[in-house]
């Protein structure tokens, strides 16, 4: 069997663009990731403090219907980023650095147990994740980048989402499988968290009323009311 | 007789006196009973980042295929410990605990741990801790927090940065290396290769463990062997030829050390410890080899002296030590002996004079420079007695440690530091049910003596105590208490179904943790891991990590049954000896100071000189812990010998000394000081090995040799004087 000139042609073009395909398709993720890191750090460039309104919403096989609480998030820069429930039946997780405290906003009530020492280093993992979604990038160019440092990252055609997984091998997907960023298209704020855990809970933080540089004495105190939570040294 | 040496030589050759090979064990110090089982050990897999936890967690599954019954769990299973944790969560709470129990169980105690469960779900970090929360709702095991809860089956992963995996073994927490336990009567090294094959580089596999240390000693040896004799052989030739200025000569001296060497190997066992000994005789017996004054008429008090010089060891309990007490006998015997038999045969053959007159002196006793130089001295060993390191016979330094072995260390745990206590029984169910006493009097040791005590017995509960639990909990209506947290569990929106496996096995009374049915569960094989053959019967090992502390030793425990539980291991061996160093150290010096005065006393009838010259030998012994605490050497049961050796060659130097100022005769001072010189050499050869534990041996041999010859000339003899002068003084008054 002999080709047509007009065929080879044609095999010719088609096996050229099935190699370009892969390539164009990869550059525009990169240009999907990169606008969506440049939203994000748009916003967070100029954070020194943040203050929130903060829906939680867990879905877990432990309860029969989710559980929906309402709080206030909080952060500091650099290192400091308090997610507090309204009430007393609620809690306040508080991220210091490298430090989590979760304590009952009732402080009668038991503190949760200790982390396993195997599990350390997916609540570091997860600090660290949450603490830098706030937190102003470095500033230097492609400083967004940090955001996604060790990281697996997916970006979801026409949406404004950024889905972060742990990377291959690590021992944090044994505990979380995701987590997914939902960015204000227009300002660049975070306003939703998705927590995928690996055994099934769904935890959706909704942020609103996002408020950005306020008097640093409105953060303090909030801060302030958590600080009898803290174990002493 | 030259003819005779020569077919002796060709003798010693013939038996493979050439093939010099270095073999035996390492921890020949050590009680025979806290030496290391050579069957047991680790394998440890490492990547470099390239498998995911899953996927090294699967080549780990298909290692303990290849292994077969060489493989040990190193820990219980997860799931199955979780498993009888779950099942047996209160049994498993001492009795003491029964009334902090009640209070948990009343109502308001339920309603409160079910709201703080509850306020902590808001939190993204909840995940962390909800495989517990559901599995423990009430934190019912914080009631066993303290020294029992160390005695549970996680030990070695409590002692370590690791997790207990499905399988049974250790896995780092950064995922790139796993840690497996082996029992094999296989070489170690055999096991990685055969796991190596089979894994097809996907990892690399290291042996760990006492087996594997001892193949790294014993190859480290021979490999510096060869170059350790040369270099030896090279000074001692350099020493010969610049102190006799005749090369014919110092040819006929290295002769008779070469023939006296070889003559040595035919008997001398070679191992990793003991082989500086022999390094340390080629030296001896190149400085025998110059023309040197006689102590007595007889010349026979040098050899004995220097051949009796490690007998005090024989009484000591270092059992390589023991050994050597007669092997050095023998070898200074076969060595010194060419030199005084074959030697003049070889210079009448070559016709050499006996030696050059012209470089002898007449020496004049100072007593004033040698109470300076004895008092500097004892002085200067005194203040460095105090602040000299210890490293005992289990912390020997003989092959360099490997990366492997660091890693296992800093992320695992020192596996050097775990001791072990045999339980015996008829059989495995009865040993493990006096286990179960044993475990929880072991853990009495934590935290002062041990960090954690790994046991199976931790896990069952011996017959008494569980009838006393079981009386105890049946007071505590805990059928109604957990329907009353099932329905405030309900009440708070909570499936109680999903907390089933705790409800469940609590109210049930029948689940109890005995060992029958731990032997008949999930859990058996990781139990059979635990035990050995012992005497017609089994026994079942207690793991216990010590506390790093070399100075805590755990003390015998007496059981209820009216048993002495004893914890074994090398690093137990190593701290009671330390305890006691101080004793036995004084005791063999002094025995040999005493022997080679004694000796000294038999050739010469001088009461002054023999003890002037065992003062000799006891400032050399000063002088060498002054100069290993400058150096920064240790002190060690293996440097024990050296202390004798220097000792016993200030004693030889002292009286020959002595005896030639006495006699007013001219002594060959070159040769004495030669005689140092050739002795330092082999401890300069043995310093410049990468064996450290050889190095420390060559440098305070060396300073030890060339101590006894300045201090055999200059202070014996003034000692010997101002002891023999004062009767005449008082006399003369």
């Amino acid at each position: 069997m002999t080709l047509s000139p007009m065929s080879r042609r044609s095999l010719l073009a088609g096996g050229l663009a099935s190699l370009t395909v892969p390539s164009v398709a990869h550059a525009a993720d990169q240009r999907l990731l990169q606008n969506r890191l440049e939203l994000w750090g748009n916003y967070a460039r100029r954070t020194k403090n943040m203050m929130a309104r903060l829906v939680t919403t867990r879905e877990t096989s432990l309860l029969d219907e989710p559980l929906v609480t309402q709080g206030a998030l909080v952060f500091d820069a650099p290192t400091t980023l308090l997610m507090r429930d309204d009430g007393l039946a609620g809690s306040s997780t508080l991220i210091e650095g490298e430090r989590v405290i979760v304590r009952p906003n009732q402080t009668t009530l038991a503190k949760p147990p200790e982390v396993e020492p195997a599990q350390r280093e997916a609540q570091q993992w997860l600090a660290g994740l949450l603490l830098r979604l706030f937190a102003p990038p470095p500033q230097e160019e492609g400083g967004e980048r940090s955001l996604i440092e060790g990281l697996r990252v997916d970006v979801p055609r026409r949406s404004f989402r950024l889905e972060l997984m742990p990377a291959r091998g690590s021992i944090v997907r044994k505990t979380f499988r995701s987590v997914t960023v939902h960015l204000d298209p227009v300002v660049g704020t975070v306003t939703q968290i998705l927590l995928m855990q690996t055994q099934g809970d769904r935890l959706r933080l909704q942020l609103s009323d996002h408020r950005q540089n306020v008097d640093a004495a409105d953060v303090h105190a909030v801060l302030a009311t958590v600080q009898k939570l803290k174990p002493r040294k | 007789m030259l003819v005779l040496w020569v077919v002796a030589c060709g003798v010693f050759i013939a038996r493979g006196s050439l093939d010099i090979r270095v073999s035996g064990d390492i921890d020949g110090l050590l009680p025979p009973e806290h030496r290391a089982s050579p069957d047991a050990g680790y394998l440890l897999l490492q990547h470099d980042g390239d498998l995911s936890r899953d996927e090294l967690l699967s080549v780990a599954d298909r290692v303990h295929e290849v292994l077969g019954p060489s493989w040990i769990p190193i820990v219980a299973p997860a799931a199955e410990r979780n498993g009888w944790l779950d099942a047996h969560a209160l049994y498993l709470l001492p009795t003491s605990t029964h009334e902090a129990l009640q209070e948990r169980l009343t109502d308001d105690n339920i309603r409160a741990s079910v709201d703080a469960l509850r306020s902590s779900m808001s939190s993204p970090f909840f995940g962390l801790t909800m495989a517990e929360s559901r599995r423990d709702p009430l934190r019912l095991r914080e009631l066993t927090a303290g020294a029992e809860a160390r005695a549970s089956w996680d030990a070695p992963a409590l002692a370590s940065q690791a997790a207990p995996t499905p399988g049974g073994d250790l896995l780092a927490h950064d995922g790139r290396s796993l840690l497996m336990a082996t029992r094999s009567d296989r070489p170690g090294k055999d096991l990685a290769a055969l796991v190596s094959q089979s894994v097809e580089e996907v990892v690399r596999v290291s042996d760990i463990g006492p087996a594997a240390d001892r193949d790294a000693a014993v190859q480290a040896a021979n490999d510096a062997v060869p170059n350790t004799l040369w270099v030896t052989l090279a000074g001692i030739t350099l020493v010969l030829a610049a102190a006799l200025r005749n090369v014919r000569r110092t040819v006929a001296g290295l002769l008779c050390v070469l023939s006296g060497a070889l003559a040595s190997l035919t008997f001398v066992p070679l191992d990793p410890v003991a082989t500086p000994l022999f390094v340390l005789a080629l030296g001896i017996a190149g400085g025998a080899t110059l023309p040197l004054p006689r102590v007595s008429s007889g010349g026979w008090a040098a050899l004995a002296i220097l051949a009796s010089a490690l007998v005090p060891l024989a009484v000591l309990d270092f059992e390589l030590w023991q050994s050597w007490a007669l092997l050095w006998a023998g070898v200074v015997i076969a060595m010194r002996g060419m030199s005084r038999v074959v030697l003049p045969a070889l210079l009448a053959l070559l016709r050499l004079p006996e030696a050059d007159r012209n470089r002898r002196i007449l020496l004049r006793p100072s007593p004033v420079l040698a109470v300076l130089i004895a008092v500097g001295l004892l002085s200067g060993g005194w203040w460095a007695l105090g602040k000299l390191q210890y490293r005992g016979s289990d912390r020997l330094e003989i092959a360099p440690s490997t990366r492997a072995g660091a890693h296992v260390r800093e992320t695992y745990f020192d596996p050097a530091l775990v001791g072990e206590a045999l339980t015996r029984g008829d059989d495995i169910e009865q040993a493990l049910t006096r286990a179960a006493d044993d475990a929880r009097l072991l853990t009495s040791l934590v935290p002062t003596e041990a960090r954690v005590v790994d046991s199976p017995g931790a896990l069952v509960l011996p017959s008494e105590e569980l009838d006393r639990r079981k009386a105890g909990l049946a007071k505590l209506a805990l059928a109604e208490r957990l329907a009353k947290l099932r329905e405030v569990l309900s009440a708070s929106g909570f499936r109680p179904a999903a907390f089933g496996e705790f409800l469940r096995s609590a109210a049930d009374p029948n689940q109890v943790p005995t060992p029958a049915a731990a032997l008949e569960g999930p859990l058996a094989r990781w139990i059979r891991g635990y035990m050995l053959e012992h005497e017609g019967g089994v026994a079942l090992q207690a793991r216990i990590h010590l506390a790093p502390d070399p100075d805590v030793l755990p003390p015998a425990l007496e059981t209820p049954d009216g048993r002495t539980l004893v914890v074994h291991g090398p690093a137990i061996g190593g701290r009671m000896q330390a305890s006691t160093f101080a004793d036995r150290f004084g005791l063999a010096a002094g025995a040999q100071l005493w022997l080679g005065a004694f000796i000294v006393w038999l050739a010469v009838r001088r009461f002054a000189v023999a003890v002037a010259s065992a003062l000799a030998g006891a400032t050399v012994h000063a002088g060498v812990m002054l100069a290993m605490q400058v150096l920064g050497i240790a002190l060690s049961p293996a440097l024990l010998p050296v202390f004798l050796l220097t000792g016993a060659a200030a004693v030889v130097a002292s009286a020959r000394a002595c005896s030639s100022a006495d006699a007013r005769t001219p002594v060959f001072a070159t040769g004495v000081l030669a005689t140092g010189v050739a002795q330092a050499t082999a401890g300069l050869a043995l310093a410049a090995s990468p064996i450290p534990l050889w190095a420390d041996i060559g440098i305070a041999a060396a300073a030890g040799a060339l101590l006894a010859s300045g201090v055999g000339l200059f202070v014996g003899p003034g000692l010997a004087a101002l002891l023999e002068r004062q009767p005449k003084e008082e006399a003369t008054s």
